[in-house]
């Protein structure tokens, strides 16, 4: 290689050179732009399919929008919930700054708070780009407000967002749930579900058992959206998807019943009231007392309306039907007579060996009854709800045989309804159950008697309890519990193994209880006038404050049960007392069912909550 | 004299305000957006077309001998406003304005002109070619002094442009290529740093090279002394640089990196170009555009607007106007016998081919982001003066190949 320093040539510029340097000048331009020709290529040819996806998906981005949730039909085909057209105003800024400034632009029209502010932020921060919901209850004249501002504010988005109603709110509150704006952390726990903030989430009831059928699935709005995240226009290929309503939920509760129950329920008192079709069961009614009004939720709830409704002492949102335990107090004697006729330890026709002078003496204690019973046998005894009769009848089963059945017959499960939250009753397992809970050796064999009447270390919801008595009458089959109507057989989760003869005897003695003169309900049941034979079991429990709970479990018609209804007053002070809001609404029931004139307009029954009523028991 | 002032290059002209009537077209494209349009924008590059070519006119009056006399002043004169321009208030980062009134205007372009004709000058006086490396330390003073005070801008293409400036005026001047290269490899070294085993290679196959051509000693001296003191000091001279220009950089060896951020220029322009496909979008049609997500795109990305909008054919027949630009200003500096004419012609070919690299590598991301705008074509008054005073050269030195009859 020759050096290039080593060479000289004549000049710098001879036309020789010159051209030779041209030539190369020529080359390195038609090469450079060869390399820049064949970058485009790869980009606009080669990766085009790349590209092009990605421009659309720049420039397009989907708004939600919400779907109206399938409704709610009782068994009639009436409605229990629904939606109404109402609008939403969301905001999708461009950035944080004009969040800001868009809320304080909006602030006096939608009364918004410096804490809702910064909540506001806080969800933007969370999900920048997703629009941000501000308030989903519009009336007409916030939203021709807002239309109005629509030009100041750019990042301001109106749509429809159909509200739920319930049009018996207070009647179907504790069936229905309630829906509300899914919280931060629900949307965390289902992710992947398709949940955005803002979403409407049923909560409890009804509302979130179906939740995944009756939200339906969301729609979109296309648009246009430039660089800094603002709508141009809506996107001229997809514009709008429809959403699609959530499927519809046909119940197998009476909604007619449900308003009765509401109305004549006593107003000032807790409780619940459950009915059950003992052939199938259908829950026909579940209402829990006091109510609450479910329409608030779905609206603009403020922190005031729900502090008032968490802190109220009476505690609205709970459902005593399937949340609330009481012992079942004397209707559980039909439990203690079931498992006494099956071991044979009782004779139906014979006496107990001690008859009731007003209480039975065990050992050093006492054991009182609320009466002077003499010598009663079975269904006597039932009737007039002796005490004394069902001690001895407990001490004879023992304390193993009781917990034993307890156990088969489910009283410590809960009965599987379609609702959240329910709770499982108590029951003691076995003897060492109360090992446990008091300590070996630190509890008497007493709580046999306690327990054989219902008292002591029991306590079951008045689903239960109604699932139960459904079981008596419907020859033996403890069925579980449905809301939605289904053709399908029902599921039997126990079965209590009488003798025909056997429930024979319980089902006529729950008929003396409110025909039988000398029975706990036979007064009260005859303030009006029985267009059925109905039966019914009254229980009366004793509790550490208070005046004592009292429960009613009733069954109509007893020669073709249709219907099971089970009340429980929180101090009521006697079960006999409730005998007449399970009767009124077995009545009420099978007056509709068998075509009769409604009676919707019918007094309410009278609730007389007397000392006297004590002594009825 | 006569044939001089009316003769035209009516081939070169065609070209160049087909480039500039493309250019306001794209401007006026890029400025109908979905949030309002700056129709204004085209409307002023129209009226500054008419001053470029008033400027083209004028300058086709005054003679070559004239424009030599005037290159030493000239360059004085634009070092004082490069200097001057640092005390001017800085516009998005950089001082590189001199504004009067709305009017503003880049002294740094009239630099790079005054830049060609004094090394041009230089190139003229030399009896021999330059055969060694002290031969080129006057244009290396010479291209280094503006380049320095356009770094300190800061603008750090505009110094990439003087760095192609000086190899291409030496270059034209008979140096060796392997010499300009001997020149430059310090700067080559300073993009090696960032690796040290890369650096070492670097090195080792510079010393082979030098031990080859067996230069004198003071060349192993500036090569050895040059490349060793930038393996040391460029990294302390890294954390001098802005801390957007690292960015760039860095975002230009990884664009992804950060998407949201710096990196967006890049991938929206990329994604802009590629979405276009053989065809594009459609005159005025470009989404990427007229949503906002080209930035830029009145500018430094005003090729994006064309590669989204017209697609690879577009881009083939820009790359074809600009090629036929330069090629015919290759045969101009070919043609005239006159060693300052020829090396002002090469060193216009040199500044015009560098910027059309540098910014459109840049859009698809084959070169970091400087900043640069596209002759002709970008938005901006004093650079498309500059591009018509460089037609306007160019076809006074077409015209002046043979000696005038005097």
């Amino acid at each position: 290689m020759v050096s290039p320093f080593g060479r000289r040539a004549l000049s710098p510029f001879d036309p020789l050179s010159r051209n030779r340097r041209a030539h190369l000048a020529r080359l390195t331009i038609v090469a450079g732009l060869v390399v820049l020709t064949g970058g485009f290529f790869r980009l606009q040819v080669v990766q085009y399919a790349a590209h092009e996806a990605q421009s659309t998906n720049n420039q397009v981005r989907s708004i939600p929008l919400a779907a109206p949730r399938g409704f709610m039909y009782d068994r009639d085909g009436e409605i229990i919930a629904e939606n109404l057209p109402a609008y939403s105003v969301s905001l999708m800024p461009s950035s944080e700054r004009d969040l800001r400034a868009d809320m304080e632009r909006l602030r006096p029209i939608l009364g918004l708070t410096d804490a809702d502010i910064e909540e506001l932020e806080r969800q933007y921060a969370l999900a920048p780009g997703q629009p941000i919901l501000l308030d989903d209850a519009l009336d007409y004249r916030t939203l021709s407000l807002l239309e109005e501002k629509r030009n100041e504010v750019p990042g301001i988005l109106l749509q429809p967002k159909p509200r739920r109603v319930y049009p018996h709110g207070r009647a179907t509150a504790h069936l229905t749930g309630y829906v509300a704006q899914i919280s931060e952390r629900e949307l965390g726990d289902r992710e992947g579900l398709g949940y955005s903030a803002g979403d409407i989430l049923g909560k409890t009831g009804l509302e979130s058992m179906y939740e995944a059928e009756l939200r339906g699935e969301k729609g979109a709005e296309y648009v246009e959206v430039d660089a800094l995240g603002r709508r141009i226009r809506p996107w001229p290929e997809q514009p709008f998807q429809a959403p699609s309503r959530g499927r519809d939920l046909h119940l197998t509760v009476d909604l007619d019943l449900q308003r009765r129950a509401a109305e004549i329920f006593p107003a000032d008192r807790r409780g619940a009231v459950v009915a059950l079709d003992p052939r199938t069961g259908d829950v026909l009614l579940l209402y829990s007392s006091p109510s609450f009004d479910p329409n608030v939720f779905s609206g603009r709830l403020t922190s005031d309306d729900w502090r008032r409704l968490i802190d109220d002492p009476s505690t609205p949102l709970l459902d005593r039907a399937i949340q609330a335990r009481y012992a079942p107090g004397s209707v559980f004697k039909l439990a203690t007579a079931a498992m006494a006729m099956m071991l044979g330890v009782v004779e139906p026709d014979e006496f107990e060996d001690v008859p009731c002078r007003g209480g039975y003496q065990f050992g050093s204690r006492w054991f009182g009854c609320h009466a002077v019973h003499g010598w009663a046998a079975l269904q006597d005894a039932i009737i007039t709800s002796c005490d004394t009769y069902f001690y001895q009848v407990g001490l004879k089963l023992g304390l193993e045989e009781i917990t034993r059945f307890g156990r088969a017959w489910k009283f410590d499960q809960k009965t599987g309804i379609d609702l959240p939250n329910e709770v499982a009753g108590t029951f003691p397992a076995s003897s060492a159950w109360y090992d446990e809970l008091y300590g070996e050796g630190r509890w008497g064999s007493g709580v046999v008697l306690n327990l054989s009447i219902g008292q002591g270390e029991i306590a079951l919801t008045p689903l239960k309890l109604a699932q139960f008595v459904a079981a008596v009458v419907n020859g033996g089959e403890m069925l579980q519990p449905r809301l939605r109507r289904s053709d399908a057989p029902p599921e039997v989760q126990a079965t209590l193994p009488l003798s025909s003869d056997q429930f024979q005897i319980l089902q006529t003695s729950m008929t003396g209880v409110v025909n039988d003169w000398r029975g706990t309900a036979y007064l009260r049941a005859h303030y009006t006038p029985l267009r059925y034979t109905i039966g019914g079991k009254s229980g009366t429990t004793e509790h550490n404050a208070g005046e004592p709970h009292g429960w009613f479990v009733a069954v109509g018609p007893m020669e073709d049960p249709q219907i099971v209804v089970a009340v429980v007053v929180e101090e009521g002070r006697s079960g006999s007392a409730q005998s007449p809001i399970a009767i009124d609404l077995i009545q009420t029931y099978l007056d509709d069912r068998n075509g009769l004139a409604p009676t919707p307009s019918a007094p309410p029954p009278p609730v007389a909550l007397s000392e006297s009523a004590r002594a009825a028991d | 004299m006569r044939r001089a002032a009316t003769e035209q290059n009516w081939y070169l002209l065609a070209l160049a305000v087909a480039l500039a009537l493309g250019g306001i077209a794209l401007l006026y494209s890029a400025s109908q957006t979905a949030t309002g349009a700056n129709s204004e924008y085209w409307q002023f590059q129209l009226i500054w077309l008419f001053v470029a070519l008033v400027v083209y006119a004028v300058i086709g009056i005054v003679p070559m001998r004239w424009i030599e006399k005037i290159s030493r002043p000239a360059y004085v004169l634009s070092l004082v406003m490069l200097i001057a321009v640092l005390a001017f208030p800085a516009i998005s980062g950089a001082r590189s304005w001199i504004r009067f009134g709305v009017v503003g205007f880049q002294p740094s372009e009239f630099a790079k002109i005054a830049t060609i004709l004094v090394v041009a000058q230089w190139a003229a006086r030399l009896k021999s070619p330059p055969h060694g490396l002290t031969a080129l330390v006057a244009p290396a003073l010479l291209v280094g002094i503006p380049a320095v005070l356009t770094l300190l801008q800061p603008d750090l293409g505009t110094a990439i442009v003087y760095v192609l400036l000086l190899a291409a005026l030496c270059f034209w001047a008979g140096t060796p290529p392997v010499v300009v290269f001997l020149l430059l490899s310090p700067l080559v070294s300073v993009l090696l740093t960032f690796s040290l085993p890369l650096w070492s290679l670097y090195v080792l196959a510079l010393g082979g090279l030098l031990f080859v051509l067996r230069p004198s000693r003071s060349t192993w001296l500036y090569v050895g002394a040059t490349n060793l003191l930038m393996g040391i000091v460029a990294l302390p001279l890294w954390n001098q640089l802005a801390g957007y220009q690292k960015q760039r950089l860095l975002i230009f060896l990884q664009p992804e990196s950060d998407p949201r951020g710096a990196g967006w220029n890049v991938i929206q322009s990329k994604v802009a170009i590629g979405s276009g496909g053989w065809f594009g979008k459609g005159f005025l049609e470009g989404t990427q555009k007229r949503l906002a997500f080209l930035p830029e795109r009145h500018t430094d990305f005003i090729f994006s607007v064309l590669g989204e909008e017209l697609g690879f054919l577009g881009v083939l027949v820009a790359f074809a106007l600009f090629g036929m630009l330069l090629l015919e200003g290759v045969r101009i500096a070919e043609r005239n016998p006159d060693p300052y004419a020829s090396t002002v012609a090469f060193g216009l070919v040199a500044l015009i081919a560098s910027h059309v690299a540098i910014n459109t590598a840049m859009t698809v991301g084959m070169m970091p982001i400087t900043g640069l705008p596209l002759p002709f074509v970008s938005k901006g008054g004093s650079f498309l003066v500059v591009c018509f005073a460089a037609v306007a050269l160019w076809r006074k030195i077409w015209v002046e190949r043979m000696p005038a009859r005097r």
